[in-house]
């Protein structure tokens, strides 16, 4: 690897107003070379390959190709410089062929097209890659993996010399990873190219790189050849992170002894049974730890009733089997979205936002439904104040309140629900500022541990950032591929042994 | 992975059958015409038949432009009638006998029209649906304002003006070649050029045409224009053929010139809106109409029987194109 690196970053750094997602980043790929990178969720990956290609601009920081000094501004430009991007998102146009899609954007023939050639240069892709993928039907009728390898192919079109993978594998079904690493390797080892690799499954990287590279909050924090590493030196420094959080105070309870108030087993949705063992207690943070993609959401929304399932749980001594969001409401579960505007009607006043959830019963008396408006402001008041919200007026569109407020009224207007006995929260912080989210905590362990006990609720946290599950959680459950592979008690927290878990895919006894 | 053998889906039967749904519901209206009225048959009627189609056929197909770009419009009607009446009042004022002048009014209108349409929807961003229901209005307002309020007719038309009414050889309405030659145009179009391929990729995924370096705002704003045109042309078609411009030519063949277009995407190539599957659901459209008529039936039982076919070949695309068409999403 003495050769020069065809592509070679010195300092990248892209901002997205304060939030720094690329930070100062060297990095170099040479010819005949897999460079894996590997981060957790929001780690700056994407983000990063998006600059080499030009779909960001580049911040700060220089770039070089084949030793000259480069920067894009779109696509076509680093597509035809020969850097190449396979996107995480499926790219193809459904009912045009394989070989119509392969030639998207550059079709051969002026004027009438030549479908020929155009059939005749993805062959000879095709062949080139070794690959045997019929051409000539509408790639919609092909199956996922096979779909990814066209858009690979696609991206040969041009003789990249610079081959970016955004996350390939996550698409595919369990039989056709390997098959696919292994095609990824000929790939390396009979053409002149350079393949960058993201991935956040540590053993595929182990099994595909020459050299890993490890990004944490935007930064290089480990780049080393792949015989020089072990996996705890990788998970390590993903986890060497410079956030900090002000702790929680937690109260510590006997569980064994406080009533179950959500008991999950199995449940099948998606078209398959997952496998989804776990409990809630009367006063509990339990928290739903796992990689995007992996599922917790989707159980979340299982439960909710949001999402076609057939299921049989215990919630609150009750079995339930059927039941719609309305139902679940009213039996005392409710959830928060994981985009926070999908639980606000944006252009509505607080006032609105607030009172939306409670017209039937609450506001509207018995009689016609007449929505008497001097008891929801006042309800809409003492919400916004028990909550700590800050606004001008409670008539002002809540669109102009920030993240951070805008989820205290979503959190606040949940648990004013009558009988309310579980919350679920799907990623509550995201995109909040750190003084903001300590405040959701705090907001968290008051519900679940407030003084009355019979006011205490239980609370089903979702998130992506692990230290803040470690900070508010009583216990913690790992997903990968849609089930809950491992469950931590708050004794046993250990962020590298629930990260290892969460990128293996599978529990670190086995 | 290459020794694997591919799953294909949707290849029995039972699948295949749809892609004939709208030959076989021709071939069954028509025969049942034919058992109650005779004449249906013949070969004056069919001519007359295929005239028909030819107006709403290629405003389906100015339809068909926007709708596989993913767009949906509201204003194909208005724009038909108004692009008729340009060119009716422009040749009826300037008292010319060549009709190609009035011909090219109208397309200069039809251009303006769509350019209007692109400015509002592609470079100000308002929803297209939107935009054209007030377009519509507009337009409609503008064609009364020509038409002095009702139906245009003037005796200072030349003779070429009735043109389409013309027969080849005494049998047919040119028309009818007029509307074939449109369409096989449109046809090469679609399938054999850059741009048709380009239009489809858009319509149907504009992520993947973005990163295929393909310009969708450009495209959208080519298919407003072309699409416009093409109504344009189905209003002086209309024209022609009537000998006069009524104030409602062309909002009365807006809906089934969106609902041949909507047919056509079951026609085939199951959710691909496509040029042979618009033309025959453009005759279908007709045949029930003059079928109704002819039969002796109340006229409103040919907008059951549209309507009912309309929603019969959206529920087909529904049922086995789970993430629908462009410009006709679906949630599942």
């Amino acid at each position: 690897m003495d050769n020069q690196a065809i592509l070679r970053f010195e300092g990248a750094t892209k901002r997205f107003g304060d939030f720094v997602a690329v930070d100062h980043v060297d990095f170099e790929v040479h010819n005949k070379e897999i460079v894996s990178i590997i981060g957790e969720n929001g780690a700056g990956k994407s983000t990063f390959c998006k600059m080499l290609t030009g779909v960001y601009s580049i911040d700060d920081g220089d770039m070089y190709f084949e030793g000259k000094k480069v920067s894009y501004k779109n696509t076509t430009e680093s597509m035809k410089a020969g850097i190449s991007m396979v996107y995480q998102e499926r790219n193809l146009v459904g009912m045009l062929t394989g070989a119509q899609n392969i030639c998207l954007g550059h079709e051969p023939g002026k004027g009438i097209l030549s479908e020929q050639k155009a059939y005749e240069r993805a062959v000879e892709i095709r062949e080139r890659l070794h690959l045997k993928i019929p051409l000539d039907v509408p790639v919609e009728e092909l199956g996922a993996g096979e779909q990814q390898l066209i858009e690979i192919m696609r991206s040969f079109y041009n003789n990249p010399k610079v081959l970016i993978l955004d996350e390939p594998t996550a698409s595919l079904g369990e039989g056709e990873v390997e098959p696919f690493l292994k095609f990824i390797k000929e790939i390396r080892n009979e053409m002149d190219i350079a393949v960058i690799f993201i991935s956040h499954k540590i053993e595929e990287l182990f099994a595909i790189s020459d050299r890993i590279v490890v990004l944490t909050d935007g930064r290089n924090t480990l780049t080393d050849k792949v015989e020089n590493l072990t996996q705890v030196k990788v998970i390590t420094a993903m986890l060497r992170t410079g956030k900090s959080y002000g702790r929680v105070e937690v109260v510590k309870k006997d569980f064994e002894q406080l009533p179950v108030l959500l008991d999950v087993d199995k449940i099948k949705y998606d078209g398959r049974e997952h496998h989804l063992k776990f409990q809630i207690h009367k006063g509990e943070v339990v928290g739903f730890y796992g990689l995007v993609g992996s599922g917790r959401t989707e159980c979340a929304e299982s439960l909710f009733g949001l999402r076609k399932s057939e299921k049989s749980f215990q919630f609150n001594g009750e079995n339930i089997t059927k039941a719609n969001t309305r139902d679940m409401i009213e039996k005392g579960l409710i959830m928060t979205p994981e985009k926070r505007s999908n639980g606000i009607f944006k252009s509505l006043s607080l006032v609105d936002n607030i009172c939306n959830l409670f017209l039937k019963k609450k506001l509207a008396g018995r009689g016609i439904g007449i929505v008497s408006r001097g008891k929801s402001r006042e309800f809409s008041n003492q919400i916004l104040k028990d909550n700590d919200v800050k606004y001008y007026s409670s008539a002002q569109a809540i669109s102009g309140l920030s993240g951070g407020n805008i989820q205290k009224i979503i959190i606040g207007r949940s648990i004013a629900i009558e009988n309310i006995h579980v919350l679920i929260l799907d990623e509550p912080t995201n995109g909040i500022d750190v003084g903001a989210k300590f405040e959701i905590y705090q907001k968290i362990r008051q519900l679940t541990d407030h003084k009355e006990e019979s006011k205490r609720i239980g609370i089903l946290f979702i998130s992506s950032e692990i230290d803040e599950l470690l900070n508010v959680c009583d216990k913690i459950y790992v997903f990968a591929d849609g089930n809950i592979i491992q469950g931590f008690d708050r004794q046993e927290f250990d962020k590298q042994d629930i990260l290892s878990v969460a990128v293996r895919g599978k529990r670190t006894d086995e | 992975m290459s020794k694997k053998s591919y799953v294909r889906k949707k290849t029995g039967l039972k699948e295949q059958l749809p892609r004939f749904f709208l030959l076989i519901a021709l071939l069954v209206i028509v025969t049942v015409f034919r058992s109650v009225q005779p004449r249906f048959l013949m070969l004056n009627n069919v001519m007359n038949l295929l005239a028909l189609s030819s107006i709403v056929g290629v405003l389906a197909l100015g339809n068909m432009v926007l709708m596989s770009a993913g767009e949906m419009s509201f204003s194909i009607g208005a724009q038909c009638t108004l692009v008729g009446a340009v060119f009716g009042k422009f040749l009826a004022d300037v008292n010319s006998n060549y009709v190609i002048l009035g011909f090219l009014a109208g397309i200069l209108a039809s251009v303006a029209v769509g350019l209007v349409l692109a400015l509002f929807t592609i470079k100000i961003g308002v929803p297209t649906f939107v935009c054209t229901l007030a377009l519509a209005t507009v337009l409609d307002g503008c064609t009364q304002l020509l038409n002095n309020g009702t139906t245009l007719y003037s005796k200072n038309w030349p003779d070429a003006f009735n043109l389409m009414q013309l027969k080849l050889g005494n049998v047919i309405p040119t028309a009818v070649l007029v509307f074939f030659g449109i369409a096989l145009l449109m046809h090469i179009l679609y399938e054999k050029t850059r741009f048709g391929r380009h239009l489809y990729a858009v319509g149907s995924n504009p992520t993947a045409a973005n990163n295929s370096g393909i310009s969708v705002p450009k495209m959208k704003v080519s298919a407003m224009v072309l699409s416009s045109v093409l109504c344009g042309f189905a209003g002086m078609i209309a024209a022609s053929y009537n000998n006069s411009v009524s104030l409602t030519m062309g909002s009365e063949l807006m809906l089934p010139a969106i609902a041949a277009t909507m047919l056509s995407a079951t026609f085939l190539q199951l959710g691909k809106y496509n040029v042979p599957g618009t033309v025959l659901a453009a005759i279908l459209m007709i045949v029930i109409q003059n079928g109704v008529i002819s039969a002796g039936y109340p006229i409103y039982v040919k907008d059951i029987i549209q309507g009912i076919l309309l929603t019969l070949a959206v529920a087909i695309i529904a049922l086995i194109k789970e993430d629908g068409l462009p410009s006709v999403k679906l949630d599942s």
